[in-house]
Parts: structure tokens; C-alpha cells; sequence
């Protein structure tokens, strides 16, 4: 698989899932303010599979109550598939939806409200686990792969 | 569902069980004929509904009923007995039983519709509860939710305002009200809303603010369990907000690492709370007793609202505060 991810000196691309708009927008704020950079806003989980199709995305961030039929945890899936890592923000406090997005791996969960140094916390391992894993796979390959769409 | 029969006469039990099962044909009947045969069936499977006798050779109906409700709180209880007079009735009722008919012929169709109205009541109420459970949910998660719209907004204000001062200042108040949300969350995990498992907001609140030295401050936690009001594990942990929030901010300036020590203790008298880093000290000229600062303002004044004490020593390095809070 060509490697498609950006991610040059801890820079993410991130792809922002919420259908809260002022959260949205404060959440593109605070990791702008980190360096990082939006890869796209989705309020709805089919918007947010055309987005994880479509654009560059190193790092998806996932509201679990979204407008529409689909849920943080459906997109967190695709995500899974596309081996594109990710993280949960949520207001619910129901343990069971919890368990349930922490069992498909998340990088994190987020309980709402979190401040801006929990989230740029997570997106700086997030980012440190990037450079590392493809460090060790320029250094398993002699060439690097070509980059997709840069 | 399953219904259990408490009655020493086989007849009457017979009867019973005929006038019952009419009204709920689908229902499965146990009968107990004395004490072990009643402990090995609630040991299998608790009833839905009881119809005991009040008199039995081996107990009476008011334990069996302590019995099978131990087992079962939802189950719908009816007394069925011909030793009836009224200041038994009103014994049983007060008891908690739903029903009390007295035993005759005539009134087997009786039992049976006091049984039926007493189950139909019990499901409407185990109905009302799990709205009740729905609606809290949504409640809550439209409280954090708001609150979260709440810290954009400030974020949002934040950014228009040139001032670095008035900027630090609206920060301050978006980790308060982070503060208070964590202290919620941890009031709606308890299981009756009025305590608060103070060493997991502790946690909680420590990892979080951790963030603010970007990594450079290593937290060293040691918290015991200590579970607090509401009333007091509000001011208390707000108390716990600023004394943190100073530390982080400025016990480490100029990019240093170092090291802060949370301790929660639980006390004969209460919970002691110490935080302790290795970091620059408080200044020399500083008096913390009158330091005018609102986070000070807010420690000074929180501390009198809950009958608490606050400390602060200067060490040979770094500073450390202790709170200490009477239950």
C-alpha cells in the first residue's frame, strides 16, 4: 500500500468529526495552535467516509453522537481499515458505549469536556508513533515507497 | 414469568394456583412446602410474584415475604390467608405486600385481579424507572455537551482578546469549568448521585493538567480511596484545580523538568490532600496568605466555605501546599 500519510516533523493532517460546530471549530483552533493541520470537517459519519476516501487524513478525531444514521464507532471502522489511527470525544457517560469504542482501539477517549492539553497530548504521541513507524519503514525498505497526491 | 405459591394446605394451594394461572396462563408455578424447599427455589431463580399464606407451620408469611424480596425487590406480594383480621391487614400492608385478600370460595376470582393489578402496577413502575434512567442520560450528556460549547466559546473569546494577561485569565476559567465537569462525572458515575469518588476525579484532574507542562512534569500519584460528598467534593476539588494549575504553571518555568507529587490521604477526621513539586518555589516576596490572584481568592475563600485548613512550606526546593478538609 503507497504511503499517503503527511506527516513531516510531528505534522498531522487531521480530519475532524463533529457535529457541534463551535467544537468543531475550537477543536481545529487548538491543533492548528499545535502545528497540526484540519484535513476536513464531517458533522455525519457518511460524511466523514467520503472524507477518509478522499483527502490525506493521518489522524481522525470522532464525535460518537452524530447527526445522521451512523455513529463515531461505524466511522472508527472504516478508519480501522484504512489503518488510519484515531481518537473518541464524547459527552456520553454510558459505560457501555465506552467499552464499546474503546474495544476497536482507539489512540484515546476524550470525555467531553476535554481541554486543548489533553487533546494536543494525545496528538503528540499520535505523532511520535507516526515518525517512528515510518522510520522503521523507510529503514526496512531501501527506497521509499512514492507518495500518493502529494 | 414465575409465580410462587407459600401455602401448608395442598387444596387451597391447588386453588390458588387454578384462579392465578387464568389470568396468566403463561406463567410457570413454584410452590414451597417448607423452608429448605423456599431457600433452594430462590436460589435457582427468583419469583415475579409471590401468593403466600400467613400462617405456615414453618415461618410465616411476612419472612417468607423478606425472603423472596431479598431476592427480588420487584416482586409483586399478595397475602392469601384466612387467619385474617384486620390489624393483620393492615400489618401486611405496611409491610409492603401489594395485595391482601382474605381467604373463601368466593374470593378465589379476587386473588386472581389482585395479583393481575399488582403486576400491572409493578411494570408500570419499572416503565417509569427506565424513562427515568433514558432522560438522565440525555441529560447528562447534554450538560457535558453544553459545557464543552461553553469552553469553545471562551476559547473563541480568548483568541479575539490581544491582552496576554486577560488571555491567561480566560484559560484559568475554561480548566475551572473542566474541573467542575470532571467532579460532575464522577458524581453521575456514583450509584446514588451524592458522592463522589474523589481519588478517581483526583486522577483524573492530575492527568489532565499534566498536559500544560507539555510532557516536562512528571506526576507522581498516591491516592487513597476517599469518597466525599457532593457538597464538599465541589469546593474541595476546585481547591485541588488552582493549588495544581499554580504549580504547573509556574513552579517550572523557562522549559525545566521536574516532578509533582499528588497525595490523598483519607484521615480519622476527613481527607488531607497534598501536592508537592520540585519546581522553582514560591517567591521570596510573596505572602500567600493575602496574595490577591483569583486563583488565590478562590483557595482563601472555598477553604472557609468547607471548615478546611491550607498550608503552604517552602522547601529547600520546590513548594508545597496541603489541604486539609474535615468530613
Amino acid at each position: 500500500m503507497p504511503d499517503q500519510r503527511s506527516t513531516l516533523n510531528g505534522r498531522l493532517r487531521v480530519l475532524i468529526v463533529e457535529d457541534e460546530a463551535l467544537v468543531a471549530d475550537y477543536i481545529a483552533d487548538v491543533l492548528e495552535e499545535a502545528g497540526h493541520e484540519v484535513a476536513g470537517f464531517a458533522a455525519t459519519g457518511e460524511k466523514a467516509l467520503q472524507s477518509l476516501e478522499r483527502d490525506r487524513v493521518d489522524v481522525a478525531i470522532l464525535d460518537i453522537k452524530l447527526k445522521g444514521g451512523m455513529t463515531g464507532i461505524d466511522v472508527a471502522h472504516a478508519a480501522r481499515d484504512r489503518a488510519i489511527p484515531y481518537l473518541f470525544i464524547s459527552g456520553s457517560g454510558e459505560p457501555l458505549t465506552r467499552l464499546a469504542a474503546e474495544a476497536t482501539g482507539p489512540l484515546a477517549f476524550l470525555q467531553k469536556p476535554f481541554n486543548q492539553e489533553e487533546l494536543v497530548s494525545v496528538l503528540r504521541t499520535a505523532a511520535e508513533r507516526e515518525v517512528t513507524s515510518r522510520d522503521a519503514s523507510a529503514s526496512a525498505a531501501t527506497t521509499e515507497p512514492p507518495r500518493n497526491g502529494v | 414469568m414465575r409465580i410462587l405459591f407459600v401455602d401448608d394446605d395442598p387444596d387451597t394451594r391447588a386453588l390458588a394456583i387454578r384462579a392465578v394461572t387464568q389470568e396468566f396462563p403463561d406463567a410457570e408455578v413454584r410452590e414451597a412446602p417448607d423452608l429448605n424447599g423456599l431457600d433452594e427455589l430462590l436460589r435457582e431463580q427468583a419469583p415475579d410474584i409471590l401468593v403466600t399464606d400467613y400462617d405456615l407451620r414453618w415461618s410465616d408469611g411476612i419472612a417468607v415475604f423478606d425472603k423472596v424480596k431479598a431476592a427480588n425487590p420487584f416482586c409483586c406480594t399478595v397475602m392469601f390467608t384466612g387467619t385474617g383480621n384486620e390489624e393483620l391487614a393492615v400489618r401486611v400492608l405496611k409491610h409492603g405486600f401489594d395485595d391482601y385478600v382474605v381467604k373463601g370460595a368466593k374470593q378465589l376470582r379476587r386473588l386472581a385481579m389482585a395479583v393481575r393489578s399488582a403486576f400491572d402496577r409493578r411494570r408500570e413502575l419499572l416503565e417509569l424507572g427506565e424513562n427515568r434512567d433514558l432522560v438522565l442520560k440525555e441529560l447528562y450528556h447534554r450538560l457535558h455537551n453544553n459545557l464543552q460549547i461553553v469552553i469553545s466559546l471562551l476559547r473563541m473569546t480568548e483568541k479575539a482578546i490581544t491582552n496576554a494577561g486577560d488571555r491567561e485569565q480566560l484559560a484559568d476559567l475554561q480548566r475551572r469549568i473542566q474541573a467542575l465537569s470532571a467532579l460532575q462525572e464522577e458524581f453521575y458515575r456514583s450509584e446514588d448521585f451524592r458522592r463522589v469518588d474523589f481519588a478517581a476525579f483526583m486522577e483524573r484532574l492530575s492527568g489532565s493538567l499534566a498536559g500544560l507542562s507539555g510532557g516536562r512534569v512528571r506526576l507522581a500519584l498516591r491516592l487513597e480511596a476517599v469518597e466525599l460528598p457532593v457538597d464538599l467534593a465541589v469546593p474541595f476539588g476546585l481547591i485541588a484545580n488552582e493549588v495544581l494549575t499554580n504549580s504547573l504553571k509556574h513552579a517550572f518555568p523557562d522549559d525545566r523538568t521536574g516532578q509533582l507529587s499528588v497525595t490523598l490521604q483519607a484521615t480519622a477526621g476527613g481527607a488531607v490532600l497534598t501536592i508537592v513539586d520540585d519546581g522553582a518555589g514560591y517567591p521570596e516576596n510573596l505572602d500567600l496568605s493575602v496574595a490577591s490572584g483569583v486563583g488565590m481568592r478562590l483557595i482563601r475563600r472555598l477553604t472557609d466555605q468547607i471548615g478546611g485548613e491550607v498550608s503552604y512550606e517552602r522547601g529547600e526546593v520546590g513548594a508545597l501546599c496541603r489541604i486539609s478538609v474535615p468530613l
